[in-house]
């Protein structure tokens, strides 16, 4: 089953208040992605991968092209949707996992993986049992999920951002170098939650530096190269 | 899609030539909170005056769908159904508290006003309902018959806030509602929007020069500059890739913690 269509899309960053530069990043990119599978975009840094992943989510715009989110409710055209429509696929449809957590502050941990599964409206008690299943697996130790992660480690704040983006069941996730922070142990993990994702049918798009990790996860890979 | 709750076209009202609101065209859903950037002098409050009809336009129109399933055309509204509207579908939150209070009356008064305007009339369920608030908000209730004069300007604006939310509105419009307060009182009164925003599912229109501000708490933003919108969409996507280059200089400007 057909998750994401990405015909002719190309990208270039104007710098309006240096000189007007222009950055070329992406130019007619065209692929696909199935329930499923796993694609790993690859290549050197500086030749969009981030970006790309990005215009996925719906947080960079395309300059043209089309990228067709296909869902229970139809298909969405990320270039030409409106905004409420982007935000509707974010809380059913697409999942993100950032380098980094954004951190927002004086928000405790388990509030903050909480919340998406508040917004599908899904019972308490469920919420409970599978935040602190989440947590527990994710190795976070109960001392922390309490606090607000402004003052955590880089890997444990990875830890919660990763809890927090695959709590729900997305049906597409996007990944941009999940483990980059993480120490062994605990990239095992989050390879087993990619894994799980796979199985249950998500469509999973991805960005790996570690090389074992990208071998491991990787269906496809799509290699992409600096367009000068 | 729903409705939109409030749509304006055309919307202008020009001081001088380039001051004020030009060809203005927005909508706003229930339940989601759209914020208005730019500079000092952009045009924005003046936006936010005509949106709340608390200013006419020159020319357009800015219709705002009822609880009871009606269009209003607000710029042709009389000044009594306009009261009547604010009392009952709007709240305004202004920046400075003391232009939405009134200090020399309690706390727990202030809020039992707007009671009382949309026609409570029993005293008891009045005060209680206040007191209530004044706990949504976090102001201690033990204060409900101290006068706000007294207060700290974040306890103020909590109770500005309070006094708003009290008759469930269904749209809100904020004037810079966290500027003349200091940054640690700021980001909790922010907390405690957020929260009320998201529990009571209401609309915001919330005008700000903060783009942090912006961030936590719009859904999508505008971005005005001599008096026009010059680039709109979510949140996220304006502040991380803008287009326009007076967006690219506002967002560059942003000091970065962290």
């Amino acid at each position: 089953m057909r998750r994401i269509t990405v015909t002719e899309v190309s990208k270039t960053f104007t710098l309006h208040n240096q000189g007007g530069t222009k950055l070329p990043v992406l130019d007619r990119m065209s692929f696909h992605v199935d329930a499923g599978e796993c694609v790993v975009l690859y290549g050197p840094s500086g030749c969009g991968k981030s970006t790309f992943l990005k215009m996925l989510f719906g947080n960079y715009l395309a300059d043209q092209g089309s990228i067709e989110i296909h869902s229970e409710e139809g298909v969405v055209d990320l270039v030409r949707a409106h905004p409420h429509e982007v935000l509707t696929l974010r809380q059913q449809t697409l999942g993100f996992v950032s380098q980094f957590l954004r951190v927002i502050p004086r928000i405790s941990t388990w509030d903050l993986v909480c919340d998406p599964l508040k917004r599908q409206g899904i019972d308490p008690t469920e919420i409970d049992e599978r935040v602190a299943h989440m947590l527990k697996r994710l190795n976070l130790p109960e001392s922390l999920w309490h606090l607000a992660p402004a003052t955590f480690s880089g890997g444990e704040q990875q830890r919660v951002n990763i809890a927090r983006s695959l709590i729900l069941d997305y049906p597409i996730v996007l990944l941009d170098e999940p483990t980059a922070s993480l120490d062994a142990a605990n990239r095992e993990v989050v390879a087993g939650l990619i894994a799980d994702a796979g199985e249950r049918g998500a469509a999973l798009v991805g960005i790996f530096h570690d090389d074992t990790l990208r071998s491991h996860v990787a269906d496809r890979l799509i290699h992409l190269e600096a367009v000068a | 899609m729903r409705d939109p709750i409030l749509s304006a076209r055309h919307l202008t009202r020009e001081y001088a030539p380039g001051q004020g609101c030009l060809d203005i065209e927005l909508d706003v859903w229930p339940g989601e909170v759209l914020g208005i950037v730019g500079e000092s002098g952009s045009g924005k409050s003046t936006l936010l005056r005509l949106l709340s009809g608390q200013e006419r336009p020159d020319t357009g129109s800015n219709r705002f769908f009822t609880s009871t399933d009606e269009w209003v055309e607000l710029t042709e509204a009389s000044e009594s159904h306009l009261r009547y509207l604010g009392r009952t579908e709007f709240g305004i939150i202004h920046q400075n508290p003391r232009d939405g209070l009134r200090l020399r009356i309690s706390a727990g008064g202030n809020i039992g006003e707007r009671l009382m305007g949309v026609g409570e009339r029993n005293y008891g369920d009045i005060r209680a309902r206040a007191a209530q608030w004044m706990q949504e908000v976090e102001i201690d209730p033990a204060r409900i018959d101290d006068k706000p004069l007294y207060f700290s300007g974040g306890m103020q604006q909590r109770l500005q806030i309070a006094r708003n939310l009290v008759t469930n509105p269904r749209l809100i419009f904020m004037d810079e509602p966290t500027g003349g307060l200091d940054v640690s009182v700021q980001a909790r009164l922010l907390d405690t929007l957020k929260r009320l925003v998201q529990e009571l599912g209401i609309a915001v229109i919330i005008v700000t020069h903060d783009m942090g501000v912006a961030r936590l708490l719009a859904d999508r933003l505008l971005v005005m500059k001599n008096g026009r919108v010059i680039e709109s969409g979510l949140t996220d996507q304006v502040l991380d890739d803008p287009h326009a280059s007076y967006t690219q200089q506002l967002v560059a400007s942003i000091l970065q913690v962290n």
